[in-house]
């Protein structure tokens, strides 16, 4: 459902990402590892536009997304079009990105109200509904400011959610959190994935990839340099970077 | 040596309290513009379009690099010369406005770049527009950190009101003025002209000391007792 061809990105003189193609299918679950400059990140941002391709092109569901390469030339979709297509894909962010001057219950809300258009009672119930479903319930009226990072991670999955995505990006959502507080996320993603959830994640969880991935992507230098399943990837990787990469996370 | 002299506060105390009620309507309807006025003039500044950023960058540098005074000179005796002419309250509503709008829309700005790109990020992921972004997610936070700068320049902005005076608007000061040299009592009036000031100043002074302190509490739950 969403496809990537040959997707480049230069920020400057730095190529971050050197052609990188991917399909992704629907209720897939990929896991993108590597080391830290590997592109990981930027080319999920690529995937709702938060950052702009150099070159290559973007579908989902078949369709182009976010411009249409005329000729050689970037024509560039309205603001209100990629909006949309955004709205089909949720993020959670390595450090949260929650709203400050919201409550829990407003940054869940906020984006049924100002990004959908919903009612707002009828948002309010929606939201409470998902943090209930990510546990939380009982923080409805909590400020960012006052819950542990667990809990402030678990309030973006639960707004995201909320839009009722047709695939969740997630870059390196626990990177961020204390030890003791990661596995309430991971455990989160893992009942997104029991649900069906198309999901695209950034991370360093090893044993987390290899539980919940159906996919793992190796990536260095701005391209993906070997995928498989996690025990292709894990046990018997082909790549000699790939091996010195997990041996140096694995130990 | 009777230096106060209580009956010309009884006397006077009426054209001087007048007075202060101009200087206090001068200061709210400059206020009031100018915290409106300077947001799109703090977001023009920040536009992606090079002639927009110079133009109004032009404009706040020239408003940062002359005097106030000079400024409300020139809208009231120059500005008659290509046509405009505006009454004294009006010149000294235009100058004032139009300086203190170039000055806070930089606060503006200073706060809009404060608030972390995350935030615009994670409004876009949300199907907000950038329009919608930046009135529901980022103006709010960038509010609350230049609520301290901007209650300083209002306390700044009610004693900047004295200098209507040079466009004969009848405010406190100027009212101060005019009393004190027909009665020659300028002990008496001036200082009950500082008093006056004061009197509301000193007050406004503590409120905006209570915002800022309120503002930098961060974001709670209101208490519940």
């Amino acid at each position: 459902m969403i496809e990537l061809i040959d997707i480049h990105k230069q920020f400057g003189e730095t190529a971050v990402l050197r052609g990188v193609s991917l399909e992704i299918a629907k209720g897939e679950v990929v896991c993108i590892i590597g080391p830290s400059g590997s592109g990981k990140s930027t080319l999920l941002r690529c995937i709702n536009f938060l950052e702009q391709p150099t070159s290559g092109r973007i579908l989902i569901g078949g369709a182009p997304v976010f411009y249409d390469v005329d000729g050689g030339r970037r024509v560039v979709h309205s603001e209100r079009s990629i909006a949309e297509v955004r709205r089909r894909l949720g993020m959670v962010f390595q450090d949260f990105a929650l709203f400050p001057h919201l409550s829990a219950l407003g940054n869940v809300s906020e984006g049924l109200t100002q990004g959908l258009g919903m009612a707002r009672h009828e948002a309010t119930r929606r939201a409470e509904a998902m943090l209930a479903r990510v546990g939380l319930a009982d923080r409805a009226d909590h400020f960012p400011d006052e819950l542990s990072g667990g809990q402030k991670q678990r309030v973006a999955i639960a707004r995201s959610l909320a839009m009722s995505p047709e695939a969740m990006l997630f870059d390196e959502p626990t990177s961020s959190l204390d030890p003791e507080l990661v596995a309430e996320v991971l455990d989160v993603m893992k009942g997104l994935r029991a649900d069906g959830m198309t999901m695209i994640i950034v991370t360093h969880e090893m044993s987390f990839a290899r539980e919940v991935a159906n996919r793992v992507l190796f990536m260095d230098q701005g391209r993906i340099l070997e995928q498989g399943t996690p025990g292709q990837m894990f046990d018997a990787p082909k790549n000699e970077r790939t091996r010195v990469f997990l041996s140096r996370v694995m130990r | 040596m009777d230096l106060l002299n209580l009956d010309v506060v009884r006397e006077y105390s009426g054209p001087l309290l007048q007075g202060l009620a101009v200087t206090v309507m001068l200061t709210l309807v400059v206020i009031t513009l100018s915290l409106v006025l300077a947001v799109p003039v703090a977001l023009l500044r920040l536009s992606p379009r090079r002639s927009v950023r110079v133009v109004i960058s032009i404009y706040v540098e020239v408003i940062r690099g002359t005097p106030l005074l000079l400024q409300l000179v020139y809208i009231y005796y120059v500005l008659p010369s290509i046509g405009l002419n505006l009454n004294p309250f009006a010149a000294a509503i235009f100058g004032l406005t139009l300086n203190y709008t170039a000055y806070m829309s930089e606060v503006y700005r200073g706060g809009i770049i404060a608030v972390p790109k995350n935030q615009w990020e994670a409004a876009a992921t949300l199907g907000m527009t950038q329009a919608r972004a930046f009135r529901r997610i980022i103006l709010p936070q960038a509010l609350r950190i230049v609520m301290p700068t901007l209650g300083n320049y209002f306390i700044s902005l009610f004693k900047d009101t004295a200098l209507a005076s040079v466009v004969t608007v009848q405010e406190l000061t100027f009212t101060g003025q005019i009393i004190s040299a027909r009665s020659y009592q300028y002990f008496t009036i001036y200082t009950l002209t500082g008093i006056l000031y004061l009197s509301v100043g000193y007050p406004a002074a503590l409120l905006v000391r209570a915002i800022e302190k309120h503002a930098r509490g961060g974001y709670r739950r209101a208490k519940r007792t």
